[in-house]
C-alpha cells in the first residue's frame, strides 16, 4: 500500500467513471486529490493552486489536450517544475516522445495497466 | 648424247617428286578418299617413270609394253582422283568394268603382241612400237579415260566452295597439259606413223607434279600446310622449270637438227587446245563471278528485305515498352542507360538524351531520381519489389532484372512500379484501424479499470458467486484489450514504429510470470505443465515487453490448440550465444500443407479455424517480427493431430 500522505494531485480526466476509480485509488491511499475535467479547467486549477505534487494528465481532453496543457505548465514560471505523468490511452511512439521532450515524467496506458498498478508507479515517483 | 641425260634426269626427278608427293600427301591424311587415290595415282606415275628409266638403258620391246601397260593404270588411277577431287562419284559397276578392262590391256600389253607388234628404230636412240590390232581399241579406251578426267571438273566447277575450286583448276591445268601432251606422243603422232617422240610422254608428269605441288601450296591441297613442304615444293618447282627448259631446248634442236618443222606446229595447236580448255575453266571462274555479283545483289535485296522485318519487329518492341504503365529502364552489359521508356522519363523527371549511353549512376543528377539511384548504389543484384520513397505521398516499387541471353548476360532491366495509391490505401487503412484501437482503448480502460477494483474488493467484499463472474468478465476483458494491442501492434509494425525499449530481463521469469496470468486457463482445461527451470540463465537484453507478447502468444496458442488433459512442455536453454524457448504440445498440430503460412499475417490454419473460430491471426506473426526484431529466429515442428514444438531464440549479447 503506498503512502501519499500530504500530497496534493491534480487528476485531469475527462471521462466521468475513470475520474472517479482513479480518485477513489488515490484517496484510498491518503492523497488530496483535485479532479478537472478538461484541458482548461486544469490549467486553471494549475493557476490557482499552489503547486501540486503530482499531475496525472490525460492527453485526449475537451476544450485542450494533454500537450497543451503541458506547455501551460512549462510556460508558467512559479509551476513550470511540476511533477507531471501522462495517463492516457495514446502510446505510440510520436506521442511518448512528444510527452517526454514536454518533460513529463512518465507515460502510462490506461488500457494496459490496472489502477494498482498506476498506483505503484506513481509511488514510486513521488518518493 | 646430252639430250638422253637430260630426258633420264627428267625422268628419274619426275618419278621421285611423284613418290614423295603421294607419300607425303597419303601420311598427312590417310582416311581422306583425294589423298588415298593421289597415293595410287603417284605411286602409278612413280611406276612409269622407273620403267621409262630403266628403258633408257633396255631398249626391248618388253620394256616399251610394260611402259604402256602402266601408263594405262596412270590414267585410270588419274580419273579416279578426279573424280575424287571434284567429289563425283561414278557408277561403282563402271568402275569395276573400267578397272577390268585395264587389267585385261595391261595383260594384252605385256604378253601379246595385239597391241605393240615390233620395235622400229629410226636413229640410234628414237625407237618406237610398231602398233598391233588392237591398238586403236585401246587408244579409244585411253581418249575416253582422259576425256572424262578432263571433262568432270567442268561440270562440278560451279558446285564447290572457292578454294576447291582452286585445287581444282591448278590441278587439271597440270593434268590437261600432261594428258594432251601423252595423247599427242603416244597416241596421235603414233597413229600418223610419227613414233620418233614417244619417249617424250613420261617427262610430261611434271606437270602434273607441278600444279599439283603449286595447288598444295596456295590453295592447301589435300590439307597440306606444312611450313616445310612449301620450301620443298618451291624447290621442286624451280628445278621442274629448268627441267623443262633442258627438255624442250633438247627437242627443239632434235627438231631443228631433222627439219622436222611441222609436228611443231601441232604440238602448238595442242597446247593451244589446252590453253583453251583452261581458259574456259578461268572463264567459268569470271562467269562465277558475274553470278556472285548478281547472288550478292539478291543477297542485298534480301538482307534489305530482313532489315525492314528486324527494324519493324524493333519498332513493335518499342511501341510495346513506350506504352507500358511501369517505368522501364533497360541497361546494356556495363550497366549503361540503353534505352528509357517515357513513363520512366516521367516518374523520374529525366531528359533521355542527357543521359543515354552513360552511367546508370549518372541519374542521380536528376533529384527526383536520387533515392532511386541510392538504392542501386549497393549493387544491381538482388532487388526485387523494393520500396523506395520519393515524397510522401510518391512510392515506387523497384525491381532490377538480370537479361540473359543464352546464358550471357546482356544488361539488365529496371523496372519502377508506382505503388503510391496502394501505399495511400495500406496507410489509410493503417490509420484506421490504429484510429479504432484507440478509440476501443477508452471504454476497454473504463471495463479494466472497474473490473479490477471490483475483483480487488475495492467496492466491498464479493461473495463466490460474483467472485466467479468478475473473474470471467475480467479474463475476457483481457484477452479483448491484448487483441486491440495486437492490432495497434500490427499497425505500428507496418509504419516502422514498432517501440524497442531494451532493458536486462531474466527469460524465468518472464516466463513464470506469463503462466502465472494462465493460471486459471490451465486450471480450466486440466492442461499439465512440465517446465523445467534451467539453473545458468543469463539475463539478456531485450524489449521485455515485446518478448512478453511473444511468449503470451505461443502460451496462448499452446493452451488453445492442446485437448483437455493434454501436457505443455516447455523448456528453456543456454548454449552460450543463444538462450532457447521450446515450447512442446501435443495438441491439433499444423497441417503440413499450411505449415508455410503459419506466420503470415491474418493467417489460420484450417483445424485452428475449427477449434477457436474468434482467432484473428496475428499472433505468430507479430510473434515472429518480435523475434526477428531481436536478431533472433523462430521455428516449429509439427504433425497435424500429434502436436506442435515452437522454438525461438535470442542472442545473449
Amino acid at each position: 500500500m503506498a503512502d501519499f500522505k500530504n500530497k496534493k494531485i491534480l487528476l485531469v480526466e475527462d471521462d466521468i467513471l475513470l475520474g472517479k476509480l482513479m480518485s477513489k485509488k488515490l484517496v484510498e491511499n491518503k492523497a488530496r486529490v483535485t479532479l478537472a475535467i478538461d484541458g482548461q479547467e486544469a490549467v486553471d486549477k494549475i493557476k490557482e493552486n499552489p503547486k501540486f505534487d503530482l499531475v496525472l494528465l490525460d492527453i485526449m481532453l475537451p476544450k485542450m489536450d494533454g500537450f497543451q496543457v503541458l506547455e501551460n505548465i512549462r510556460a508558467d514560471k512559479d509551476k513550470k517544475d511540476t511533477v507531471v505523468v501522462i495517463l492516457s490511452n495514446l502510446g505510440q511512439k510520436n506521442d511518448v516522445e512528444r510527452g517526454v521532450s514536454l518533460g513529463a515524467k512518465k507515460f502510462l496506458v490506461k488500457a494496459i495497466l490496472s489502477p494498482d498498478e498506476i498506483i505503484e508507479e506513481i509511488d514510486a515517483i513521488l518518493k | 648424247m646430252w639430250q638422253d641425260i637430260v630426258v633420264k634426269i627428267v625422268v628419274c626427278f619426275a618419278g621421285l617428286a611423284n613418290l614423295f608427293l603421294a607419300i607425303y600427301v597419303y601420311k598427312k591424311n590417310s582416311k581422306d578418299s583425294i589423298n588415298k587415290n593421289f597415293l595410287y595415282f603417284g605411286l602409278a606415275i612413280f611406276l612409269w617413270c622407273l620403267v621409262n628409266f630403266i628403258m633408257l638403258f633396255e631398249k626391248n620391246i618388253f620394256w616399251f609394253r610394260v611402259t604402256y601397260s602402266i601408263g594405262t593404270i596412270v590414267t585410270l588411277t588419274g580419273l579416279y582422283f578426279t573424280l575424287a577431287l571434284c567429289n563425283t562419284k561414278i557408277n561403282k559397276w563402271l568402275q569395276i568394268f573400267l578397272s577390268l578392262v585395264c587389267s585385261v590391256f595391261f595383260v594384252l600389253i605385256i604378253f601379246t603382241p595385239l597391241l605393240f607388234e615390233n620395235l622400229v628404230s629410226f636413229t640410234s636412240t628414237a625407237i618406237a612400237p610398231v602398233s598391233g590390232p588392237l591398238f586403236f581399241i585401246w587408244a579409244g579406251y585411253m581418249v575416253f579415260l582422259i576425256g572424262t578426267a578432263l571433262s568432270i571438273p567442268f561440270l562440278v566447277i560451279n558446285k564447290v566452295d572457292a578454294e576447291r575450286k582452286k585445287q581444282i583448276l591448278y590441278f587439271i591445268t597440270g593434268e590437261a597439259i600432261f594428258g594432251i601432251w601423252a595423247i599427242l606422243v603416244i597416241i596421235a603422232l603414233p597413229s600418223l606413223g610419227i613414233n620418233q617422240f614417244n619417249n617424250l610422254d613420261t617427262p610430261a608428269t611434271i606437270f602434273v607434279v607441278g600444279f599439283t605441288s603449286y595447288a598444295i601450296i596456295k590453295y592447301h591441297l589435300m590439307g597440306i600446310r606444312s611450313l616445310l613442304f612449301k620450301a620443298f615444293i618451291y624447290t621442286l618447282v624451280i628445278i621442274i622449270i629448268i627441267a623443262l627448259l633442258l627438255v624442250l631446248m633438247s627437242v627443239g634442236s632434235y627438231l631443228f637438227a631433222h627439219e622436222m618443222i611441222w609436228p611443231i606446229y601441232l604440238i602448238a595447236i595442242l597446247i593451244a587446245i589446252a590453253l583453251f580448255f583452261i581458259g574456259r575453266l578461268f572463264f567459268v571462274e569470271k562467269r562465277d563471278l558475274e553470278k556472285a555479283k548478281i547472288n550478292l545483289t539478291g543477297l542485298l535485296e534480301q538482307s534489305e528485305k530482313n532489315r525492314t522485318e528486324i527494324e519493324t519487329e524493333r519498332d513493335k518492341t518499342l511501341t510495346i515498352i513506350n506504352s507500358f504503365s511501369d517505368g522501364l529502364i533497360i541497361l546494356d552489359e556495363k550497366d549503361k542507360i540503353f534505352s528509357i521508356n517515357p513513363e520512366a522519363e516521367k516518374m523520374l523527371g529525366l531528359k533521355v538524351q542527357k543521359i543515354l549511353n552513360k552511367s546508370i549512376y549518372s541519374l542521380s543528377d536528376f533529384i527526383k531520381a536520387v533515392p532511386i539511384v541510392s538504392v542501386l548504389n549497393d549493387g544491381l543484384n538482388n532487388i526485387n519489389k523494393k520500396e523506395v520513397v520519393l515524397s510522401k505521398d510518391i512510392i515506387y516499387e523497384l525491381s532490377v532484372i538480370p537479361l540473359k541471353l543464352t546464358k550471357k548476360d546482356i544488361g539488365h532491366l529496371v523496372v519502377l512500379h508506382d505503388v503510391s495509391r496502394e501505399k495511400i490505401v495500406d496507410r489509410m487503412k493503417s490509420e484506421f484501424v490504429s484510429l479504432a484501437a484507440h478509440q476501443l482503448r477508452t471504454p476497454l480502460s473504463i471495463i479494466n479499470w472497474s473490473i479490477s477494483m471490483l475483483k480487488k474488493g475495492d467496492f466491498g467484499k464479493l461473495n463466490k458467486g460474483q467472485k466467479e463472474v468478475i473473474e470471467r468478465a475480467s479474463e475476457t476483458n483481457e484477452s479483448m484489450v491484448s487483441m486491440v494491442n495486437n492490432l495497434l501492434n500490427i499497425t505500428r509494425i507496418e509504419e516502422g514504429k514498432y517501440i524497442y525499449e531494451t532493458s536486462m530481463m531474466d527469460m524465468k521469469e518472464l516466463v513464470n510470470s506469463v503462466l502465472n496470468n494462465y493460471q486459471h486457463l490451465i486450471k480450466n482445461k486440466k492442461i499439465k505443465i512440465e517446465y523445467d527451470e534451467p539453473i545458468d540463465l543469463p539475463k539478456i537484453r531485450v524489449d521485455s515487453e515485446k518478448i512478453k507478447i511473444a511468449v503470451q502468444n505461443l502460451i496462448d496458442n499452446a493452451i488453445k490448440y492442446s485437448h483437455v488433459g493434454g501436457k505443455i512442455i516447455i523448456t528453456l536453454k543456454n548454449d552460450g550465444k543463444n538462450v532457447e524457448f521450446i515450447m512442446q504440445d501435443f495438441g491439433i498440430g499444423i497441417p503440413k500443407d499450411q505449415s508455410d503460412n503459419i506466420f503470415s499475417k491474418f493467417f489460420r490454419s484450417d483445424n485452428a479455424k475449427k477449434v477457436d473460430p474468434n482467432g484473428t491471426g496475428i499472433g505468430l506473426f507479430l510473434t515472429e517480427n518480435i523475434i526477428n526484431a531481436h536478431g533472433g529466429r523462430i521455428w516449429f515442428e509439427s504433425e497435424e493431430g500429434k502436436g506442435t514444438s515452437f522454438h525461438f531464440i535470442l542472442p545473449i549479447n
